[in-house]
């Protein structure tokens, strides 16, 4: 065994050309996997930082006709801790906002308002400190403690050993630093969602002023539950259990829950994002499915080469079966050697990988950081590449292994190669003489499907820049702050908002500005509600819909460049007492308000007991994906709901960017313990949106560049290899009186069924495979455009690379060929 | 032949039948053939009569369509691929025309090479490798790659290869068909030095120079046995 391993390391230094192909076309398939391997791992399989995460389940709350799956109330969240046995505990936590000031600078974070045994249901210890007492979380207020992630203890405090005991001041009110998780530990979210802190909710008054409602009615779906099975308990016992105590809840409290059931989830699918979860995997199969497509285009060129190798060494394999080697051993010398060759593509590949992350992670949106998603080379990934190298070595190798040592042994020692196959037809047909060829197209095939997942996401990023977002993107910025995290009250809030707005306003360049709580494309902050208008029986399905609620100040559609249909803007005469006013989008009117005039209709919510009269209709805006079906929307008038989290928008003239130093100094004059702003153009947040779908297009562009790249290395391969095959026929030929071009074309014409067959196979496999990723296109998944212009690219780049070997056929000389063995 | 030698190999009535689609060729016809250990016959007759077809049966790299093939008494026609590997490794030693070294190895591990498929020790292997390439006059080029030596020197080690397993017999195809006359006669002289010292040889050549070194000329035409002249006869001949 050592002397093959030794042997096929010679070898690979004895063929250096040969061995440079095969390395970097293995180093590019591996590389390309890895590195995309190393965010399917950070995303999917990263396990949970938490004890025995498989007995961990995540809660919904669901309604009939409603896919979706929403938070739970609360007060039954309480109930169905105290009252469903099945598991040994159950914590709710709730993502909250909050400005800290103590750290280096005043800065934002985003944190979990939990209940005290959160730590301990997630089976999570302080690395530092402690983590909550069980009484911590009973009393309102009483309790101002945080526990801190590591990140955050590292970044802002230096890793300073005595952080536990320090005080900070969270929302304007002091807590006390008790503890710091581990580092692995983020909370529950795998990607976008880290949090930073954790506070007892009991202390909501401090955290979430604005909605104490969350926490004492039953109507308002706020908290997300965690659960740990108890020992023997499977799922659906527990789902049972549960949906029996939501029926008894359903019968105690009919007005809120009669329509309410709950549904179970492994927590390891829930962190993922219930709703995203299939578009991520759908995102995750699709990347891996296109450098998996490099990856087997990387094998079949090296098998090629391989075979092509193999049949030159037909006489040294013949001669060491005369010698009396016995098959197996061949097959082992011919795949250590392809062995060796995967072990060196595969360390080159663990480079491409190193590369290819940051290269990946530079792609990512403006908004991501380590602390949301982090791309380690870490063990798993190293195995996976491991078992990847190993898998590509008997891949590529067996093949011609297996036809290297099946030699014609007379034939072979003779060194006849082209003397007729004494074989039965049969017997070659079933060695697969043509097996390069079948390799080639197959190539070709694998690179068109890639190109035109490539070519379809291209255009997808196109067709969604061509979209009308429903408002006027240029010259529009935004700046989300958080009132509640600096503890204002609402009415300093409000006059914060208000005199922001006149600051701004009176800056240089500066036409409009104003506040919402939500901002089409630029991030979602609001609540959904459900819409009862006066005097109608809604559908089910329109009686369980949730409708985006967008407090908003006046000049707010004037400013986002949302067009008001009809009706009115809000005014300053909208305020607090007076009639509470509403402005829905058109989509609601027509929902809710079929054929009819909506503009002085009224409606209600279940959280608010008085009417809203609608006072005009704004045409829809995509708030939520560019190429989704438009959404129905309510405004409300900010002057007369508050809004403890709002979006400063900010129409200019020309260029806002050299105005955003001012827009920080304007705000931080206002208040200087207010963490600074970080002003976006509408231009980049939507950029930002298009980020998975830029990705994609970029990244599948890369890998059909690669796969193209190799499969003319392919073509070239075989064409050349043929060309030598077939010097003595082409000399012949040519002694005959064959002419330059009929030569030329004898030549091409092979390359060209090789690529026609390929383009026929790989249009049907696009065709079907496209399917699968229908939802993250803005485009058809058979537009015929992308499969056709990649068709056409294609067949003109295998007659390139088909030409040179052609050419060298026309050169042939027929004296020599003649005498050519 | 005395009655009291021992007869190595023995074809009865072999033929071999081409099938390529629809043309049936017919390379042997009924050979019936005995050689003895110890003895040096020569198989001649004009191009495409059989002479190689017949020396790959008896080398096992090819097999017969009929008739039985008994290698040191025991039939072998109907042997496995494993089976005639081991043969061919542990009983049977090649010389081909185009010598046949594999250029990546050097000469001491072209020699090896049967050794290597023995698993034999590595010890072992240096000794008898050393041995065969001192008989044959080439172990100070150990290191040397064949493209480095001449067409002589590098039939000189295919020889040496062909024997360091010490096979039963030694099956030399045309062994000097690619060489010049003066090393023609040089490799010539190594098998008759071979032969000495008790190597049983078949030479299949169509030179008679050099087939009339063999105690005994097998003649072929047509796939079939036309002659077979003893050496006392040939040397009369001549």
């Amino acid at each position: 065994m050592l002397q093959d391993i030794r042997f096929a390391f010679r070898s690979a230094v004895r063929n250096p050309a040969l061995t440079a192909v095969i390395v970097t076309s293995l180093a590019l398939g591996i590389g390309a996997n890895t590195t995309i391997f190393t965010l399917i791992n950070a995303v999917f399989l990263r396990p949970i930082p938490v004890e025995k995460p498989g007995e961990l389940v995540a809660a919904f709350t669901t309604m009939p006709k409603s896919t979706a799956f929403q938070s739970f109330a609360f007060l039954n969240f309480k109930d169905f801790r105290d009252n469903v046995q099945e598991f040994s505990g159950m914590a709710a936590y709730q993502f909250v906002g909050a400005n800290m000031v103590g750290g280096a600078e005043p800065i934002g974070l985003g944190g979990q308002l939990v209940t005290a045994n959160y730590f301990s249901v997630l089976g999570v210890q302080a690395a530092r400190g402690r983590t909550f007492f069980a009484d911590e979380d009973k009393v309102d207020s009483a309790a101002p403690v945080m526990v801190i992630s590591n990140g955050l203890w590292t970044r802002t405090f230096g890793g300073d050993p005595s952080i536990v005991g320090r005080y900070v001041t969270l929302n304007g009110s002091k807590f006390e630093i008790i503890g710091v998780t581990p580092p692995e530990f983020k909370g529950l979210q795998s990607i976008g969602g880290g949090s930073e802190f954790w506070v007892p909710i009991s202390m909501h008054p401090q955290l979430n002023p604005a909605n104490p409602l969350f926490y004492t009615v039953r109507n308002a779906l706020s908290v997300q539950v965690v659960a740990r099975l108890r020992p023997g308990v499977s799922m659906a016992q527990a789902d049972q259990a549960m949906k029996m105590m939501a029926d008894r809840l359903a019968k105690q409290y009919p007005n809120e829950n009669a329509d309410r059931s709950t549904a179970l989830f492994p927590l390891s699918e829930a962190v993922l994002g219930i709703g995203q979860r299939d578009d991520l995997r759908r995102s995750g199969g699709l990347l891996l499915g296109a450098t998996g497509l490099v990856l087997l285009i990387a094998c079949a060129n090296v098998a090629s080469l391989l075979l092509a190798r193999a049949m030159a060494r037909r006489k040294e394999i013949a001669v060491r079966l005369s010698v009396g080697a016995p098959r197996w051993r061949l097959i082992r010398q011919l795949l250590a050697e392809s062995a060796v060759l995967s072990l060196l593509g595969g360390a080159a590949g663990m480079l491409v990988a190193y590369w290819g992350r940051d290269l990946l992670w530079a792609m990512r949106p403006s908004w991501m950081d380590s602390r949301f998603l982090d791309l380690k080379l870490e063990p798993r990934v190293l195995a996976f590449t491991i078992a990847l190298t190993f898998l590509t070595g008997w891949l590529f190798g067996l093949i011609p292994a297996i036809q290297g040592s099946r030699a014609d042994l007379v034939s072979a020692i003779k060194g006849q190669f082209d003397a007729p196959d004494r074989r039965s037809r049969f017997t070659q047909l079933a060695m697969g003489l043509d097996l390069r060829s079948i390799l080639v197209s197959g190539q070709v095939a694998l690179s068109l499907v890639a190109l035109i997942g490539a070519g379809l996401f291209l255009r997808s990023v196109q067709q969604a820049q061509r979209l009308s977002p429903g408002f006027r993107v240029e010259g529009l910025t935004v700046m989300f702050m958080n009132t509640a995290a600096q503890g204002y009250s609402p009415q300093r809030a409000t006059e914060f908002y208000k005199q922001a707005i006149e600051r701004v306003q009176a800056l240089p360049g500066v036409q409009s500005a104003t506040w919402g709580e939500n901002v089409p494309q630029a991030g979602n902050a609001g609540v959904s509600r459900r819409v009862f208008p006066e005097g109608k029986e809604l559908p089910a399905e329109l009686r369980s819909l949730f409708v985006p609620f967008n407090d908003v100040f006046p000049r707010y559609f004037s400013t986002v460049g949302i067009p008001l249909v009809k009706g009115r803007d809000f005014s300053a005469a909208d305020r607090e007492g007076a009639e509470q006013v509403a402005i829905i989008s058109e989509t609601t009117a027509r929902m809710f308000w079929p054929g009819e005039d909506p503009v002085g209709r009224r409606f209600k919510h279940r959280l608010n007991p008085n009417f809203f009269r609608v006072v005009g209709i704004a045409a829809d805006a995509k708030f939520g994906t560019l190429g989704g079906a438009a959404v129905p929307h309510v405004y409300l008038s900010a002057t007369q709901f508050y809004a403890p989290a709002m979006t400063l928008c900010v129409r200019t003239s020309g260029d806002p960017a050299p105005l955003f130093p001012a827009f920080r100094q304007t705000i931080r004059g206002l208040d200087s313990t207010m963490p600074l702003p970080q002003p976006q153009t509408m231009t980049s947040a939507i950029a930002d949106n298009l980020w998975t779908a830029r990705l994609g297009a970029e990244l599948l562009a890369v890998f059909g560049v690669l796969a193209v790249a190799l499969t003319v290395v392919g073509i070239y391969g075989v064409m050349a290899y043929t060309v030598t095959r077939r010097t003595k026929e082409i000399g012949i030929r040519i002694a005959l009186g064959a002419e330059q071009t009929a030569v030329l074309q004898l030549v091409l014409r092979q390359g060209l069924k090789l690529t026609a067959l390929g383009v026929a196979v790989g249009l049907a496999a696009s065709y079907g495979a496209t399917r699968l990723i229908a939802s993250l296109l803005y485009v058809s998944p058979a537009d015929p455009a992308t499969y056709a212009a990649i068709s056409v690219t294609l067949a003109v780049v295998s007659v390139i690379a088909g030409f040179l070997p052609a050419r060298r056929a026309t050169r042939v000389d027929p004296l020599t060929a003649l005498r050519y063995e | 032949m005395s009655a009291e030698t021992q007869t190595l190999l023995r074809m009865n009535g072999v033929t071999k039948v081409f099938l390529t689609d629809e043309v049936e060729t017919h390379a042997l016809s009924g050979i019936h053939l005995e050689i003895n250990a110890g003895e040096y016959v020569s198989i001649a007759g004009p191009s495409g009569c059989g002479k190689s077809t017949l020396l790959s049966i008896l080398g096992l790299l090819d097999s017969p369509s009929d008739g039985e093939y008994l290698l040191n008494g025991n039939p072998v026609q109907d042997l496995d691929l494993g089976e005639r590997a081991r043969i061919r490794n542990r009983e049977i030693g090649f010389i081909f025309q185009a010598f046949n070294l594999i250029g990546d190895l050097t000469v001491f591990e072209n020699v090896e090479l049967p050794l290597t498929y023995r698993g034999m020790p590595g010890a072992e292997r240096k000794k008898a490798v050393q041995e065969a390439l001192e008989r044959v006059g080439m172990a100070h080029r150990v290191k040397h790659y064949p493209s480095q030596l001449s067409g002589g020197q590098q039939q000189r080690v295919a020889v040496a290869r062909a024997l360091v397993g010490k096979p039963l017999i030694l099956l030399a195809d045309e062994p000097t068909g690619n060489l010049d006359s003066q090393n023609g006669e040089q490799v010539i002289e190594l098998l008759q030095e071979l032969h000495r010292g008790g190597a049983t040889i078949c030479m299949v050549t169509h030179d008679q120079r050099y087939s009339k070194h063999a105690d005994r000329t097998i003649n072929l035409f047509d796939g079939r046995i036309v002659d077979e002249v003893e050496a006392a006869q040939q040397s009369s001949a001549h």
